[in-house]
């Protein structure tokens, strides 16, 4: 019926050949470096256009902006030189109490809180396709970025992490992608219930946190943070809002929609957490050292323990 | 070899477009496979092995801008540029609606075939709902897209013509 010619099948079959051992490749997951290099060969090709290309659109899109709205901004900078001076009062103040919260802090031996180290990234580029949720920013492995760092909003919001890092730009999973979960927590007072928040992997549909106590008291309109426990996130991130809540696996478990705040604002700058995993790391070291400090002093207890046992035996 | 350097410029040219699209029109809900568009349409015009060339490469960048040198799309993207270029020399240049309903056709493929070898959507997706609500729209704006582009292309070829006789 379809008569090919004889290139068009040879051709076909070196390519299904090759696709064949590339695709054996992708789904054994074997890490082989010259594909590595060659991939980010031809992302760190493209993606400085890409970021070329913004740039200029935004130039244009800026230099218009302050040709039609020149009153406006006026009025704005007006505005916002009296806000100026109302917010320095403001930090003078809160200087005060922050160093009575230090000197309190140091008083009680609480664990100081860790300021994390922030570096603020504009969106360059969307997805290929509508089945992964991704974006570009313009930062990449000179500005000190690695996989797996977390990536927020300027509102606080949680975004998603960076998966891939090329030299000056870097891909970030988003939270709605559906392969990101992140362990999350109520934020109410009466209820700190824990469970699983995964992406749906549409924009258009809420996100679904599952693995919730079948028992868990859980509202429309409650807040969910990031847990921190899954060590990945610091704790405390803003994911959404619950939207409805429903029994899962036969009663024995609750899911909820989660209304994602990222959904309310356009991702045009997001901020990465530099610091969080060394952060973390050290924080875990520090935890591993204490429970060997822990079990060694347990151990030399019971050690002197039996030694005493023995001496009181040896006396008797 | 300039006219492979041409052809795989124009699909960079396609990819930046694809990827920053939604970055100037952000309440953009379903963004054009321009790649695709454009690999069908050469399927058609040219045959398979042009296009299964092209599909490969247009999938292997697109790959890259996803996690991995190689992904789903090259499969996936020179399957479908090989099924559409059964279409090759089977209509008259003057129907200009098979173009768009190849296209239509192979966007419905395309989908399927990356959400069946997708491992997390296999057996997670309702794939009544996706193709209700995304396949379908997604293949109805590319061969909308279609329709324009070789309607255009159809005019300049006969420019040519009526230019040569």
């Amino acid at each position: 019926m379809f008569n090919f010619n004889r290139n068009t099948l040879i051709t076909a079959v070196i390519l299904i050949s090759i696709i064949l051992v590339f695709s054996f490749i992708y789904f054994t997951e074997i890490d082989l470096p010259i594909f590595n290099w060659l991939s980010d060969l031809i992302y760190n090709l493209i993606s400085p256009i890409i970021n070329l290309l913004n740039q200029l659109v935004e130039s244009v899109k800026n230099f218009f902006i302050t040709l039609f709205s020149i009153d406006e901004i006026n009025q704005e900078i007006k505005e916002l030189r009296q806000r100026n001076s109302v917010l320095e009062r403001q930090i003078l103040f809160l200087e005060n109490i922050n160093r009575e919260n230090q000197r309190l802090r140091e008083l009680l031996d609480f664990k100081e809180k860790v300021n994390y180290q922030m570096l603020g990234a504009e969106v360059i580029a969307n997805s290929p396709s509508i089945w992964e949720k991704t974006i570009t920013i313009n930062r990449g492995s000179k500005d000190g970025l690695k996989a797996r760092m977390p990536v927020i909003s300027y509102q606080g919001y949680l975004v998603g992490r960076v998966e891939n890092v090329g030299s000056s730009s870097a891909q970030v999973r988003l939270i709605t992608d559906h392969n990101f979960v992140v362990g999350g927590i109520i934020a109410r007072t009466d209820s700190r219930e824990i469970g699983l928040v995964k992406g749906s992997g549409r924009d258009d549909r809420p996100n679904i946190m599952d693995s919730i106590a079948w028992d868990a008291d859980l509202e429309k309109g409650d807040v969910v943070l990031t847990s921190g426990l899954s060590n990945n996130f610091p704790s405390g991130l803003k994911i959404g809002e619950v939207e409805a809540v429903e029994t899962d696996n036969y009663g024995l478990s609750q899911k909820a929609d989660i209304n994602l705040f990222i959904h309310q604002i356009t991702l045009e700058e997001v901020m990465i957490i530099k610091n969080f995993n060394s952060i973390n790391r050290e924080s875990i070291q520090s935890s591993e050292n204490l429970q060997l400090e822990n079990e060694a002093e347990i151990n030399s207890d019971e050690e002197s323990e039996e030694n005493d046992g023995d001496s009181e035996s040896e006396a008797n | 070899m300039k006219k492979y350097i041409f052809n795989i410029s124009i699909i960079i040219f396609l990819l930046i477009f694809q990827l920053t699209l939604p970055i100037f029109f952000p309440s953009l809900n379903l963004i054009p496979d321009f790649i695709l568009i454009y690999i069908v349409i050469r399927a058609i015009i040219f045959g398979a092995q042009d296009a299964m060339i092209y599909g490969a490469v247009g999938g292997l960048l697109q790959d890259v801008f996803i996690t991995s040198f190689i992904g789903l799309f090259t499969p996936v993207k020179t399957a479908v540029a090989f099924l559409s270029a059964l279409l090759s020399g089977r209509f008259f240049p003057e129907n200009l609606l098979i173009p768009p309903l190849g296209v239509f056709l192979a966007t419905i493929v395309h989908e399927l075939l990356y959400l069946l070898l997708k491992e997390n959507y296999l057996f997670a997706a309702n794939y009544l709902t996706l193709i209700k609500d995304m396949i379908l729209p997604m293949a109805a704006l590319n061969s909308l897209i279609t329709f324009f582009v070789y309607l255009i292309y159809f005019f300049w070829g006969r420019r040519d013509l009526s230019g040569q006789t």
